[in-house]
């Protein structure tokens, strides 16, 4: 017997079953991404753009402008799992750029670029098999100029993990027209998960100053923020 | 036996050392509570319950014409349509501070600023909580219930709303002095 709990396996077992119940279950599924959001830049404020080198160059001429057409469509994906339970309404959450949007030849909205959703409504999963909503609208994103342009969410999920969202919930999202998305989930916290993709389109005609294009992306643009973002979420 | 004592002390300390750290990790940045569950339970409802400890007369009456929607404001109406449990009165505090009780049959409305509210909705103890961004000009439904587990309290549709309140009639209060 005393032979057998001196043996190293024995004490891994004995650890082993001491550890489990210490760990909090919900850190069994997705570990760290919601312990670590502290550090997501997806739930602070915009930062407003760092003025940048062209910005001190000479006014550009009136034929430098650009327009970012109204319906536009912007693919966006979440960089962090959102549920009803931990988030309140009023709160920022970011979504990165898919894929790159450009105007002629101009690189307008990056790969990677942060565009920025407001929680409009947060109820967390009830008693008795009540579920969750979860609503947000999707407001902006940053162009490579560092400028804002406005979005509207018109259309519903597309990929990613739709686990938990009903065919019901995910009409009323598309069919709501105002910028909203809305989830419905029966008995359980409404979700959505990292890395679900979405496409929002530019709310109105946005005149873009090409020379600024060109100019280095601040370190506040959304690609930083994202890779950052990223390496913590993993 | 020494030993073997020593051995399980060991196995308890690297056993439940994983547990401990997990746990501090996940308690870090109080800045940020809105990242588990409890953390933002507990922020809700710091925002959302107040005064709900104090007494209050509750009266029902029949409702008047319904209050127009101000333009720089957002109406909420808060039902609460079923009869069960209605001895029980479900408050509705927001942003701490009561602005209406519902018993059974009856609703009452409040006028709010636009942006973020945060809901509380008590029966006996037990709350249910809502965080809402308001807009201005809007008017919004909330159902208050009495479920066996507690209350709930939700958004509900302006349609199946206003069939209810039809029937139902306009709660008051007052705080017992």
């Amino acid at each position: 017997m005393r032979r057998d709990l001196l043996q190293p396996y024995s004490i891994a077992v004995l650890a082993l079953a001491i550890c489990l119940p210490c760990i909090p279950p919900e850190l069994y599924g997705f570990p760290f991404t919601l312990q670590t959001q502290s550090q997501d830049p997806s739930s602070n404020p915009p930062q407003p753009p760092l003025p940048q080198a062209a910005e001190s160059k000479a006014e550009p001429a009136p034929d430098s402008k650009l327009i970012l057409k109204a319906g536009t469509p912007v693919r966006l994906r979440f960089l962090r799992r959102i549920s009803s339970s931990n988030v309140i309404a009023g709160e920022k959450v970011n979504l990165e750029v898919v894929e790159d949007i450009s105007v002629g030849d101009s690189l307008v909205i990056a790969k990677s670029s942060l565009a920025q959703a407001t929680v409009t409504e947060a109820l967390p999963k009830g008693a008795m098999g009540q579920g969750g909503d979860l609503e947000f609208k999707i407001e902006t994103v940053r162009l490579t100029g560092g400028q804002l342009a406005p979005l509207r969410f018109v259309q519903d999920l597309k990929g990613g993990n739709r686990k938990g969202v009903t065919p019901t919930g995910a009409v009323l999202g598309a069919l709501t027209g105002a910028g909203y998305l809305v989830y419905y989930v029966s008995g359980k916290d409404a979700v959505v998960q990292k890395g679900t993709e979405v496409t929002a389109y530019v709310d109105q005609d946005v005149l873009i100053d090409s020379s600024k294009l060109a100019a280095p992306p601040p370190r506040e643009n959304g690609r930083l923020e994202t890779k950052k973002d990223e390496g913590v979420a993993r | 036996m020494r030993i073997s004592l020593a051995a399980i002390l060991a196995a308890v300390v690297l056993g439940l050392l994983p547990g401990m750290l997990l746990t501090a990790a996940m308690a870090s940045n109080p800045q940020e509570p809105g990242r588990s569950k409890k953390n933002t339970k507990k922020q809700l409802e710091a925002m959302a319950c107040g005064e709900l400890d104090r007494k209050y007369t509750v009266r029902t009456r029949d409702a008047g014409p319904e209050p127009p929607v101000p333009t720089d404001k957002a109406l909420v109406y808060v039902i609460r349509w079923e009869n069960a449990d209605t001895l029980n009165p479900a408050k509705l505090a927001v942003d701490r501070k009561v602005v209406g009780i519902n018993k059974g049959k009856a609703y009452f409305t409040a006028t709010l600023e636009p942006g973020p509210h945060y809901f509380c909705s008590e029966i006996l103890g037990d709350v249910s909580l809502l965080s809402l961004v308001l807009e201005a000009g809007k008017t919004y439904y909330l159902q208050q219930r009495s479920l066996t587990m507690g209350p709930w309290l939700g958004v509900v549709g302006e349609q199946k709303a206003k069939q209810k309140l039809a029937k139902c009639k306009l709660s008051t209060f007052e705080e017992k002095k």
